[in-house]
């Protein structure tokens, strides 16, 4: 919980949802200061700008997803899902890890059936509990500009170098080190390839 | 005053942009209407953003504006694409239609650039002369095509060395050419480019396939491997966002930086971007095309007339407009959907490979066990499949959605796993197609329609015994392949996949001579509607293993020669005047 002081004003979620998407990034990708996880990356900071954005149509998923993992973390654990220790929380979403092999309806969000869970909020909740981890896996492996992998610590974890121009043909080679290269935003790009005479944009060299 | 041209054109794509722009060449003033964006080299310069459009599939049709339903049976309600609507679709480009705009499909495919073995020109007779007659599945539809190898043989140089493909011969007038692949049908010369650098992994792939006897080479991929190959186009630079993404330097092949260019620059190809075709006109007696209607830019709904009017747009959608204007082919239209079942196979290599890197298409491929040289097996599979190394193209986001069903889904797991495994990934993949049934056609939903009123197109799809027995056979090798390179863990894709859409769509107007047994004929001239042609995979009768594109590129410079021997001089001169 240490970060969320730290996060922006949201766009969208309000602070308590924030908070929540924020702890559930923590625990899908755990990390801290020396190891960053997703929620280090802002994977919360993606997931709200996208919420008020391209994802609009999925504002009440999240909004009921939010009062329902709380209903139960209270009825589980005697508190809201952020207020949680990480084994409580873990805990509430062992019980929601299941596969969501349903797929939604038409545009919508809502699973269908479910026809093996105990509680019927389940299916709902762990239909809630896959997006998210969707979306956190977005918001720790987005270009910087989307608001989440900050200082690109999503793409150092897995060792992805980012957006390159190009790369040559020593560094495909077999054997090649990519933790060498440096790891670029796309902002870092096109600053690069400003210098460069927009006429031979197009040239091949990186 | 209804607006006249000499043809109209829907979709500035693949086939849309070679026959447009061999038509406008030749003096007809062509008018082409794409419902996406002309695009320019500022929208692509940097595309090196997964999001964008891999997770949010930006360049191509969305299903709340072109929606297209589906059901396993005519028993059950189809419903919009399930795999490609939520935000847990499957966040995959190539599991929904083609990108949309100027290049259309080329400017999202990844240039897997084939020429189709001559078996599979022969389909039928070449399945009882391996199996007997007795080998022709049930409940299927299977044909020889009414065209050769040899009658496209001449069109594929073209498109090759117009367009630019980059690759390795393995059969240069019956010569076998050491390194190329050596089960390919004769070409009269090599390709113009030489084969791109395979990612680093594909060395495991190809020692591995060598040790095993198998014949690996070099996939022939759309993508240019030379500086020098045309002007404005650069060498790939391997930057490692290809497949499902637009090309930043020019190097991938496309109608877009080829053909569409050289067009606008007879001054006789009208391009109109964001004009989707409603419907295609015709005589009174509904036996000639008089020309299309389409909705503009605004939304305002516009006519144009022409007596050619050829359709471009994909196989789906093409299919969708025959169907919306009347044409039913004696009721074969829409019939005989086919597509690709990918058995997408993955696995973890002991070393890092860096798999960000390069080209999807900069990979190997084994071609022992296409088509009618599948191996002898007792579950029944008589067609193969070319089997393909996946050593490169792979972002973060991507890598995650590969991993292996048991591993861990969340927590310190997940995250272990992905900075363990991330670069070190892998795939093999096939594309074994699915036979010609009457039991899989498309139609236009009773229901579901577009936001403009119009119906969607309704496919009634399901795998099937012979899919998965050849998905099957072919995994058994891929098995092997991996055991030998080293592979420490693998996953297989479920045989019966969750997608019945691959991008590679083929049927629903098949081509043939019969009007009584087919819609178009192998010009893509519709039987009973003159002038009017509907090109690509759609006319295939029946399916192959590998990508459709070169062979639809072939087939449309086919036709576009013909068209231009039928222009008629003085409408060709009357167009140069009226551009005056």
């Amino acid at each position: 919980m240490s970060s969320s002081s730290a996060l922006p004003v949201p766009m969208f979620l309000n602070d308590h949802e924030a908070r929540t998407v924020d702890a559930l990034a923590g625990r899908i990708l755990p990390g801290d200061a020396s190891d960053p996880g997703a929620r280090e990356a802002g994977a919360v900071v993606y997931i709200d700008r996208a919420l008020a954005g391209a994802y609009d149509y999925l504002q009440p998923l999240y909004q009921s997803g939010v009062r329902d993992l709380d209903q139960l973390s209270r009825e589980r654990h005697g508190g809201a899902f952020a207020e949680l220790s990480e084994d409580r929380q873990d805990d509430v979403l062992s019980e929601l890890d299941v596969v969501v092999e349903t797929l939604p309806t038409e545009h919508g969000a809502e699973p269908e059936e479910n026809g093996d869970v105990r509680d019927p909020r389940h299916g709902r909740l762990s239909y809630f509990f896959a997006v998210v981890r969707e979306h956190v896996l977005q918001g720790t492996f987005c270009d910087p500009m989307y608001g989440g992998n900050r200082d690109t610590v999503g793409w150092k974890l897995v060792g992805f170098p980012g957006a390159h121009w190009g790369y040559t043909e020593h560094q495909g080679k077999l054997g090649f080190d990519a933790a060498k290269l440096p790891v670029k935003t796309l902002e870092q790009l096109r600053d690069e390839r400003a210098s460069i005479d927009p006429n031979k944009q197009g040239e091949s060299r990186p | 005053m209804t607006e006249r041209t000499d043809a109209v054109v829907v979709g500035a794509g693949v086939t849309g942009g070679i026959v447009g722009a061999e038509l406008a060449r030749a003096g007809a003033k062509v008018v082409c209407l794409d419902k996406g964006p002309a695009f320019t080299e500022d929208d692509f310069r940097f595309k090196h953003d997964e999001i964008r459009y891999y997770s949010r599939s930006a360049i191509v049709p969305k299903m709340a504006t072109d929606p297209i339903t589906w059901r396993p049976n005519d028993r059950t309600t189809a419903r919009i694409l399930p795999w490609a609507v939520g935000p847990l679709a499957a966040d995959e480009p190539l599991h929904l239609p083609p990108s949309v705009g100027t290049g259309g499909g080329s400017i999202h495919w990844g240039g897997a650039s084939w020429r189709l073995r001559e078996a599979d020109f022969r389909m039928r007779s070449a399945i009882i002369e391996r199996f007997g007659k007795s080998g022709i599945p049930d409940n299927t539809s299977i044909v020889d095509w009414p065209i050769s190898y040899d009658d496209l043989e001449p069109y594929y140089d073209r498109a090759e060395w117009e367009l630019g493909i980059s690759g390795r011969a393995g059969n240069i007038n019956g010569e076998i050419i050491p390194g190329g692949n050596p089960f390919e049908a004769p070409r009269q010369r090599d390709f113009p480019m030489p084969p791109l650098t395979a990612g680093a992994a594909d060395h495991y792939f190809v020692e591995a396939s060598k040790r095993l006897g198998y014949h690996p080479f070099p996939q022939p991929a759309a993508i240019a491997s030379t500086d020098d190959f045309a002007e404005g186009r650069s060498a790939c630079v391997y930057c490692g966002f290809c497949h499902g993404f637009p090309c930043h330097v020019n190097a991938k092949t496309s109608t877009y930086n080829t053909t569409i260019p050289a067009a606008l620059a007879t001054g006789n190809f009208d391009l109109r971007p964001f004009s989707r075709v409603v419907r295609v006109l015709r005589s009174d007696d509904g036996r000639e095309v008089t020309g299309v209607e389409y909705l503009d830019a605004n939304g305002a709904l516009q006519q144009v007339e022409a007596n050619l009017v050829v359709l471009g747009c994909y196989t789906l959608e093409n299919t969708r407009l025959l169907l919306i204007s009347g044409i039913g082919g004696n009721g074969h239209t829409g019939k005989y959907f086919m597509t690709h079942n990918f058995g997408f196979f993955t696995g973890v290599l002991p070393d890092y490979t860096n798999p960000f890197m390069g080209p999807l298409t900069a990979a190997s491929v084994v071609d022992d066990f296409n088509a009618e040289l599948i191996p002898d097996n007792e579950v029944a599979a008589v067609w193969g499949s070319a089997i393909t190394s996946w050593a490169g193209d792979i972002q973060p986001i991507e890598g995650a959605h590969n991993m292996p069903p048991d591993a861990p889904r969340w927590g310190q797991g997940l995250k272990n796993w992905l900075r363990e495994n991330y670069r070190k990934l892998h795939s093999i993949y096939a594309q074994t197609p699915t036979m010609p049934s009457e039991h899989f056609y498309v139609d236009l939903d009773p229901d579901v329609k577009d936001r403009w009123g119009q119906p969607a197109l309704r496919m009634t799809h399901d795998w099937v015994e012979h899919d998965v027995a050849a998905v099957e056979v072919i995994l058994r090798i891929k098995r092997k392949i991996a055991e030998e390179m080293g592979m420490t863990d693998w996953w297989e894709a479920d045989p019966r996949p969750f997608y019945h859409l691959s991008t590679h769509e083929g049927g629903t107007h098949r081509m043939g001579d019969d009007p009584q047994t087919s819609v178009v004929d192998s010009f893509g001239e519709t039987h009973e509607c003159k002038g009017l042609y509907a090109i690509g995979g759609g006319q295939f009768p029946t399916y192959v293993a590998y990508n459709p594109t070169t062979t639809i590129m072939a087939m449309a410079y086919r036709t576009a020669e013909q068209l231009v021997g039928k222009l008629p001089a003085p409408a060709a001169a009357g167009a140069k005047e009226s551009a005056q």
